[in-house]
């Protein structure tokens, strides 16, 4: 049986959580995804906070993809993380976007989070599209254990293969010493 | 970048050369001479940010056997390439 992205309530890492979008997050994110300074490589966004929550109302009803809010344990929200596209073992993540105020080492840790969450759905390797010109980006992903399989006009395309994700988690495991830990919706309890 | 074999006492020439291979390394361009890069800020300087310099303090936490700590003030002293490299010295193979 082919994992499937589902949504946690909350996966708590060592000093950031993901928590599930939800409606009352449309300022916020759309406060990120207007920053042009960090969010330029992303695809554009509408400036309408209407269609920010529009469009978190439709995510709340979509059983295909997961979308977190990244946040330190003092609940200040950070940044934005998404699984979607599942695949057989592989998944997509993408829509990362950071703060300018996230502390150093955050990104590093909620990559590693994305990673240890994936796995713990079922998912083995990861796809990634990365703008040409986010070489900070991709250079990130490589340094992680990506390997670039192709391209694109815009993009780098990246594949994360079980070794790579390994490799990664290694490397980065003095962040996460115990994992993460999934509080799931109380109506999506196995 | 080489991978330098370290003893417990890497000297100030070992980690500027392995700083100067790695920015070459990420960079894709010719590696600076080490001794240059002793004044300058990784990132006001050197054009490095945030996951730049944050893969870059894992990959000395590899090499060196040190811990960069997680403060938001140490990281931003380490900025400076001179206090990095003391850093390491201070508190490398512990």
């Amino acid at each position: 049986v082919n994992p499937r992205l589902r949504k946690a309530e909350f996966v708590r890492g060592r000093t950031l959580a993901f928590r599930n979008a939800r409606v009352e997050d449309a300022p916020f994110i759309l406060s990120l995804r207007t920053n042009r300074s960090i969010a330029r490589y992303l695809a554009r966004t509408s400036e309408h906070l209407s269609d920010q929550i529009d469009w978190l109302n439709r995510y709340a009803h979509d059983e295909q993809q997961c979308y977190f809010i990244i946040e330190d344990l003092d609940r200040r929200q950070l940044g934005t993380v998404r699984l979607y596209d599942a695949d057989g073992v592989t998944f997509t993540w993408g829509s990362w976007i950071m703060c300018d105020e996230a502390p150093t080492f955050a990104a590093v840790e909620s990559m590693a989070m994305v990673y240890l969450y994936a796995k713990q759905l079922g998912f083995a390797r990861a796809a990634i599209d990365v703008r040409r010109g986010n070489r900070s980006v991709w250079r990130f992903h490589e340094w992680f254990g990506a390997q670039r399989i192709g391209e694109t006009e815009l993009d780098y395309l990246y594949l994360v293969t079980p070794e790579g994700i390994e490799s990664g988690l290694g490397r980065t495991q003095r962040l996460l010493p115990e994992g993460i830990t999934i509080t799931w919706p109380s109506s999506d309890e196995v | 970048v080489e991978v330098l074999i370290m003893t417990d006492s890497a000297t100030r020439a070992d980690i500027l050369t392995f700083l100067a291979e790695a920015l070459a390394a990420r960079d894709g361009s010719d590696a600076r001479r080490p001794e240059s890069l002793e004044g300058l800020h990784l990132v006001g300087d050197l054009g490095m940010d945030s996951l730049d310099t944050v893969s870059l303090f894992f990959d000395i936490e590899e090499q060196f056997s040190v811990r960069i700590p997680e403060g938001e003030i140490a990281p931003l002293q380490l900025l400076q390439v001179g206090n990095l490299v003391n850093y390491i010295q201070e508190h490398g193979s512990e």
